[in-house]
């Protein structure tokens, strides 16, 4: 995280994409640290994948618990390391490349037992692929301008939908450009949408004790399950903020 | 499995403490060059297009005109520190500081107002706003308060 | 007389003020172990004084539910008049070895009443867990007991402890200190077995309801058995050295339970936390190596 604040500004909130590039670019002075920060990572990576093979109590907990079979995977179209980990072939980075992703090709881990034990593993060498992209990534950077030249009015009413692979799966974009340079609706198909569908067939006959878990095994993110819905408790009436509500509603909020 | 519980047990106690004594302490990762914290305002500078009320994703800048100023209303508990601001500014009148202890129990500590007298007609001396809606928008920062578009 | 009054004081108060502080000193432990600086050594002390100044709140109208907290510590404060701790246990007239088994059985009911007695799911499932671990592992502890009853031919804490001192270390009876150790783990409440207490499972099982004074009695009855089950094991598995004088003697005892509340916070920190019917089959296994010191003691090793 030191590392991301350094080249980013920030430790978490990135925010260097912009529409037609980046912000900043990484210093030559930057590059022998990533590659420090990203051997060393590596380093612990291996030893603590090493430490946790004999623990039994621990794969006691993994092993045969959670199974999602593949007929079930491919029906709840679960994506990511969930699906990863049920023999289903998919990753959106190889499937449908988009920014540098066609000259940094990564590999699909797959394993087929489908339990909790083959999501970890998934994700244990998924690490381990990542710090292989980011140095050759890192060796690999071509010279040339950050940003490339866009028209001052994206012009209105035009579409744009996109697949973009994050951590926990396949998350799909849709943006409807609006008037003054502004966009008039964007919605996110975030990956735990559908992950979650998943999870009646996964603990079907479980022990209590196994469900957190299995929960936990696919890394959820309840929020990005939140879909906000405002009732009107004596009249039952359902009622959808616009965009200028939220606005007011927000600023008033911070005076 | 005992074997595995050693390593496990050798590779935490390898890291050693990683408690920082924040606050009180000394930092061990100083904030450097390019750190987005707070912003901070040069009156001098700024122009009044409102540049910035245009581009800032938190909608937190509002701009007021009167008779004869032009005020502008930074409510900065909204900000979510992405330097938009600073980076589409034509003068560098906003600059990022290193700030990032920001918590406060008094919202006035993150609360700037600017105050900039507007030009005046070159023959009565006036000064002047404005008419139609197709004026307001060749005239650059038309995020007013009272047309939130 | 004026010396058994004492003695029990001593025991009381060495259970009710000097156990949080090895609560601390296993928290530290755990801390070290993830890296991090951890609370003071004081901490559960300042925890249950902010406990007990909370607001009480009456969840049902069972007067059970305010009964099992009362019930739990009151019996681990009788339990601690029958425990040696470093000299003769104080009562040790009045009672023996069953006594005292039967006052920490009778903590673990109360866990199952304050659990079953509110009504929610999340109680009755913990208070479940409780009763099963409880009967797989109570036989371990009378089991593991029952070797030095049989060399030192009488039930007697303090009959068997001092035998024990003279004889020398026979295998049996370190044999039968192994399980005895393991059951230290359920009874105390410490993973890898922590499994009727606080869960992220079960969102704190038969603790939930209990809000402010009784979970701190609760909480307390907990750090009270630390003292109160290690001060047994090393009286009677291993109570070398021993010196006569009394304030000597259980300066010492605590020094060993130091020890072993060490081991404790260790084994704690670093295993995962095991599902109730593997537990139960970890123990049975067990249940094979006590039989096989049973039959040692039996034949005099």
């Amino acid at each position: 995280m030191w590392l991301c604040e350094q080249i980013t500004g920030n430790r978490k909130t990135y925010g260097m994409n912009l529409i037609g590039g980046v912000r900043r670019d990484i210093t030559p002075d930057q590059k022998p640290k990533i590659l420090e920060v990203v051997n060393q990572i590596e380093k612990e990576w291996l030893k603590l994948i090493d430490a946790i093979q004999g623990d039994t109590p621990l794969m006691m907990r993994l092993k045969g618990i959670g199974v999602l079979k593949h007929a079930d995977a491919v029906d709840f179209c679960v994506t990511g390391p969930t699906a990863r980990g049920s023999a289903v072939k998919i990753d959106s980075r190889v499937d449908h490349p988009y920014s540098a992703y066609d000259r940094l090709v990564p590999e699909k881990k797959v394993h087929d037992t489908g339990d909790n034990l083959a999501r970890t593993l998934v994700r244990l060498e998924e690490t381990l692929d990542s710090i292989r992209l980011v140095r050759q990534g890192v060796l690999e950077l071509p010279e040339g301008p950050i940003m490339v030249d866009i028209p001052e009015e994206i012009p209105a009413g035009r579409e744009g939908i996109r697949v973009v692979e994050a951590p926990r799966g396949e998350s799909v974009h849709y943006v409807v450009t609006g008037e003054d340079n502004r966009p008039y609706r964007w919605k996110v198909r975030a990956p735990t949408y559908m992950n979650l569908e998943a999870v009646p067939a996964m603990i079907q006959g479980m022990e209590l004790a196994d469900v957190p878990i299995a929960i936990a095994s696919f890394d959820p993110c309840f929020s990005c399950t939140e879909r906000l819905e405002v009732v009107d408790r004596k009249s039952g009436k359902i009622k959808i903020y616009t965009e200028k509500e939220l606005i007011e509603l927000s600023q008033k909020k911070c005076k | 499995m005992f074997k595995s519980k050693l390593k496990e047990a050798l590779i935490c106690f390898k890291a050693g403490r990683v408690t920082m004594p924040f606050p009180l302490g000394p930092e061990l990762h100083p904030p450097e060059e390019g750190f987005r914290g707070k912003i901070e305002i040069d009156v001098e500078k700024c122009i009044g297009c409102g540049g910035c009320a245009n581009v800032c994703p938190a909608r937190l800048i509002e701009i007021t005109d009167t008779e004869t100023k032009r005020i502008m209303e930074y409510f900065l508990t909204r900000c979510t520190y992405c330097g938009r601001c600073a980076e589409v500014c034509p003068e560098n009148a906003i600059t990022m500081t290193k700030e990032y202890q920001l918590a406060t129990t008094d919202s006035s500590d993150l609360y700037i107002k600017t105050e900039l007298y507007m030009g005046t007609c070159g023959r009565c001396g006036r000064c002047f706003k404005p008419k139609t809606v197709l004026d307001k928008m060749m005239h650059p920062g038309f995020r007013t308060k009272a047309e939130k578009a | 007389m004026g010396k058994v009054i004492a003695l029990a004081m001593c025991n009381v108060v060495l259970v009710i003020l000097v156990a949080p502080f090895y609560e601390g000193v296993i928290r530290k432990l755990k801390a070290l172990v993830h890296s991090r600086k951890g609370p003071p050594f004081v901490q559960p002390y300042l925890d249950l004084l902010k406990l007990l100044g909370k607001e009480d709140l009456q969840v049902t109208r069972n007067p059970l539910f305010s009964f099992a907290p009362i019930l739990t510590f009151g019996s681990i404060l009788m339990a601690a008049l029958f425990t040696p701790m470093g000299t003769n246990p104080p009562l040790g007239f009045a009672g023996d070895l069953i006594v005292l088994i039967y006052f920490l059985t009778l903590a673990s009911v109360g866990i199952m009443l304050g659990g079953s007695s509110t009504g929610s799911i999340y109680g009755a499932i913990g208070a479940g867990r409780e009763m099963m671990l409880g009967m797989v592992v109570e036989i371990v502890i009378i089991g593991s007991l029952i070797v030095g009853v049989i060399h030192a031919h009488s039930f007697n804490l303090g009959a068997i402890s001092a035998w024990y001192h003279h004889a020398g270390p026979y295998f049996s009876m370190i044999m039968a200190a192994v399980p005895f150790f393991l059951v230290l783990q359920v009874q105390l409440g410490k993973l890898p077995f922590d499994i009727p207490d606080a869960d992220q499972e079960i969102m704190g099982g038969p603790f939930m309801e209990s809000a402010g004074p009784k979970f701190a009695l609760y909480k307390w009855s907990y750090f009270a058995k630390q003292i109160l089950l290690t001060s047994l094991l090393m009286e009677v598995f291993i109570p070398w050295p021993k010196f006569g004088v009394i304030p000597l003697d259980i300066f010492i005892n605590l020094i060993k339970v130091l020890a072993v509340m060490v081991l404790v916070g260790v084994i704690d920190a670093v295993c995962p936390r095991i599902r109730i019917d593997h537990a139960i089959r970890y123990f049975i296994g067990v249940w094979i190596v006590l039989i096989f010191a049973i039959a040692f003691a039996l034949i005099g090793v």
